[in-house]
């Protein structure tokens, strides 16, 4: 069939009248036209919809009226001083706070629910139909919030140079301001992204939409603070210092938004696609840039190493969070995940844990967590000695790592376990994962407590290695130093045997082989690979519009 | 468009497809294929699993057995692929707040990578197609369902697919608006595409389609020809008689025989579902008449697409 005429052609014939623009600017906008063509289809949807709506044209009012009003409201009440007295500290904390309901309320909550109407309303599946990747949905959103702060902070822009006329405040501390008030904003809009992503239906909308109320709302007040220091008291101390705090809290930010993006990604993914790889390699990023970025702090800025020891247990917490939701994946891998499976002994020993299922999302979580653990343990190694300094035992870093790295073991071996059993009704939504994890070091952690307070007949009972399994207390004994020296080193090998144990079961993981690509799908590639290079130079004729 | 693969006969084929939701057996081991440049038409009461396995055709649910082929594409392992071929119109609307019908088709032709000249033309064309050209400026929110569908099918076709999947287009809109739409359909089918239909007004699928499937419970009852499925339940036919003299005893005798079933007598006329073929049919007219019952008439009517599929299902709903 001839496919291309399946709809006729316009049969009204009728002549377009030429437009009276200038050549110029016809060609520029032209120009603008044909670039706008290879701009995020969603980006462009949102941006038409968003600039029409309502909500961003009482936003956009509310914020001019407010800014004009603020300023002419703090003139008078500075007056007449403000001809001699630097007044600029005093507006630009107004203008902040103006600034920051739209930037760190509106946008993050518009975000959240353009991106959870379209699971609501079904707009989803259409789009899910066309070519559009779910990246492209995701990132298309957060342009399109990107592309509203900016407008928001354009709005202002007068104003912030006004504040600045005024004296008081200097373009650093401004720009800092800026750049944080912006990073906030998007680490929270990518927050609601994926609060959106998640499953659970309408109720399960409704009450993500309640956390995102109290996560923005948090932020205003957590970031408010932090904002008005920077504006009343700005940068006289150590620049090297405070340029590290705000590049290592970027990276952070980034690095955290990369995996949340990726998450959201993958949750609105199909189950034949690798949700797992991506998310991934955005933590192994996130660890190895923290990783740096500490590593800096204590050889480049003699940061302080008394309290090294406790990123240990942030480290911890966060592994154990991403471990349990990686041990309750599916351990199906589609026909689509085995094609592009590595294939060569060297590629299958390094990349195969990036593969996504249960066993290698163990591996991976466990060898994450070590990894940093031991990295932590050099710094400190290293700045003892090329510093000279002499901590104190219970600052040392070895004993909590070995403590935490085996109960990461101990736990997500056993949790691995009772998700496979779970998995054999069906596939276990990531929120189940969490409260089995949850349940599994609830019991250990009160089991051993709860009897032996009943065989000394409810009196109170001292810490024993009974309670090995009690992670709280046990942790609590060795935060207050009152812990055994040999307590760590039982936990760890507690924790290798049962990781060992589950190693012996971890023989599917390196046996799913890659799978051949089917020659239609090859040819298929070919032809589109054909097709990119040959029109590679776009027909689009600027005359024709 | 996508150049079609030649090679490949069917263009859709769903192959031993289940699908499951918890103990609901959706969609309970469904094969079917469709030629190319055929109409297929799905038919089954609500419930019956036909959305399902729409949604499994559209990539936008996994089968949990099986697999389905669009243009030779698996649905699990190329979804990509498949949804290039693929136009998919499904049964809720699905509209955009502030967006008008051109800017609404103009987004879906960016979603499916149409570029400069290429996607205004597309656009202009889809809206003159579906005869939308004077709504292009009018807000998507505010059109009638009639109007609403029209877009909707303009969206399906907007990347050109060879594959048209329409999940009861047909449903809410008055007559005119049907007629239209089955003439669109039909002006698309005439041009090679092949579209798989669900349709709960079974006249007009019998009208438009070359082959329909009848599905109840998520199993698949009978596909073929309509030609063909109403020759197969020609076993089970509708016998109107018309008795002159004694009605209620023919009746009654009717009523003793296995092969008849349901008889209904309203004055003259009985009504009997009988089963057998045309022999016994004709044996059963010679026993009345050798049993003295004046025979005025005696009609066995062929079935329409409505009988076969009320015979066929059982009205269960899941």
């Amino acid at each position: 069939m001839s496919s291309a005429n399946a709809i006729p052609a316009d049969s009204s014939g009728t002549e377009i009248p030429a437009s009276p623009k200038p050549l110029w600017l016809e060609s520029l906008d032209n120009g603008i036209r044909r670039a706008g063509d290879w701009l995020n289809p969603i980006l462009v949807k949102e941006a038409r919809q968003a600039l029409k709506s309502r909500q961003f044209v009482i936003t956009f009012t509310l914020l001019l009226l407010a800014a004009w009003g603020w300023t002419a409201g703090a003139i008078l009440m500075l007056m007449p001083r403000i001809y001699y007295i630097p007044s600029g500290q005093f507006l630009l904390t107004g203008y902040y706070f103006v600034l920051a309901v739209p930037m760190l309320l509106v946008v993050p909550l518009a975000a959240h629910r353009s991106l959870a109407s379209e699971i609501d309303d079904g707009t989803l599946d259409l789009l899910s139909v066309t070519t559009l990747s779910s990246m492209q949905i995701v990132t298309g959103k957060l342009s399109s919030a990107a592309l509203q702060l900016m407008l928001y902070l354009v709005a202002l822009f007068p104003c912030v140079a006004f504040s600045y006329a005024l004296r008081g405040v200097d373009i650093f501390s401004i720009s800092v301001l800026i750049l944080l008030t912006v990073s906030v904003a998007l680490l929270l809009t990518v927050v609601g992204l994926f609060l959106a992503s998640l499953p659970g239906g309408r109720a399960g909308q409704l009450g993500m939409l309640v956390m995102m109320l109290l996560i923005v709302v948090g932020a205003q007040f957590a970031f408010g603070p932090i904002a008005v220091a920077i504006i009343q008291e700005g940068f006289e101390g150590d620049l090297d210092g405070f340029a590290f705090v705000v590049i290592s809290t970027l990276l952070y930010a980034t690095t955290i938004s990369v995996i949340l993006l990726r998450a959201a990604v993958a949750q609105l993914s199909p189950p034949s696609e690798n949700r797992s790889t991506p998310v991934r390699r955005a933590i192994f990023w996130h660890q190895a840039i923290m990783t740096g970025c500490i590593a800096y702090a204590f050889w480049a800025l003699d940061f302080q190493l008394n309290e090294l020891f406790t990123l240990i247990y942030f480290a911890a917490a966060f592994w154990m969070i991403m471990g349990t939701l990686l041990v309750g994946e599916s351990p199906i891998l589609s026909p689509r995940v085995r094609r592009n499976l590595p294939s060569s002994f060297l590629t299958r020993s390094l990349w195969i844990w990036f593969t996504p299922g249960p066993g290698t999302g163990l591996v991976f979580a466990i060898a994450g967590f070590v990894t940093f653990a031991i990295s932590i343990n050099w710094i400190y190694e290293w700045a003892v000695i090329s510093q000279l300094m002499i901590v104190q035992p219970r600052y040392e870093v070895l004993p909590h790592a070995m403590l935490l790295a085996g109960y990461l073991m101990f736990f997500l071996s056993l949790g691995r376990w009772a998700m496979l059993t779970m998995r054999l009704r069906g596939n276990i939504h990531p929120a189940v994962s969490l409260a089995v994890m949850v349940i599994v070091v609830g019991i250990f952690a009160l089991a051993p407590y709860s009897i032996e307070l009943f065989l000394n007949d409810y009196r109170g009972i001292n810490w024993s290695r009974w309670q090995m399994t009690n992670w709280a207390w046990t942790m609590e004994m060795l935060l207050s130093n009152r812990l055994p020296d040999d307590v760590p080193y039982l936990v760890l090998i507690m924790g290798s045997i049962t990781f060992m144990i589950a190693l012996l079961t971890l023989g599917r993981v390196v046996m799913p082989l890659k799978m051949a690509t089917p020659q239609r799908v090859l040819d298929e590639q070919d032809d589109e690979r054909f097709e990119e290079f040959s029109t590679s130079d776009s027909d689009f004729d600027p005359l024709a519009s | 468009m996508i150049a079609p693969h030649t090679s490949v006969d069917s263009v859709i084929e769903l192959r031993r497809i289940h699908r499951f939701f918890g103990k609901t057996r959706a969609v309970n081991d469904v094969s079917f294929s469709v030629p190319r440049g055929s109409v297929f038409g799905y038919i089954g009461p609500n419930g019956a699993g036909k959305t399902t396995s729409m949604r499994i055709l559209a990539t936008l649910e996994l089968p949990s057995y099986g697999d389905a082929f669009v243009d030779g594409f698996s649905v699990i392992n190329d979804p990509d692929k498949v949804r290039k071929r693929l136009g998919f119109m499904p049964d809720a609307f699905g509209t955009y707040a502030n967006v008008n019908c051109e800017e609404y088709l103009d987004f879906f032709a960016r979603a499916y990578g149409l570029v400069g000249r290429e996607r205004t033309d597309r656009v202009r064309r889809v809206l003159d197609f579906t005869g939308a050209t004077r709504m292009s400026e009018k807000p998507l929110r505010g059109l009638s369902k009639g109007m609403k569908q029209r877009i909707c099918l303009g969206r399906a076709l907007i990347h050109d697919p060879a594959v048209l999947i329409l999940d009861e287009p047909a449903a809410g809109l008055d007559p005119r608006a049907r007629i239209e739409l089955r003439r669109m359909i039909g002006t698309l089918a005439s041009e090679g595409k092949t579209i798989l239909v669900s349709s709960h007004i079974l006249t007009e699928l019998a009208e438009m389609c070359d082959r329909v499937g009848i599905i109840e419970q998520g199993t698949l009852l009978a596909t073929g020809t309509v030609e063909e499925i109403q020759h197969q339940q020609q076993a089970h036919r509708m016998l109107t008689i018309r008795v002159v003299n004694n009605a209620q005893g023919a009746a009654q005798m009717l009523a003793t025989r296995d092969d008849c079933q349901q008889t209904i007598v309203d004055g003259e006329l009985i009504q009997t579902e009988f089963t057998g073929d045309l022999h016994t049919q004709s044996a059963l007219l010679r026993t009345l008449i050798e049993s003295g019952f004046e025979i005025a008439e005696f009609i066995a009517r062929t079935k329409s697409l409505e009988d076969v599929f009320l015979q066929v299902t059982e009205g269960v709903v899941q």
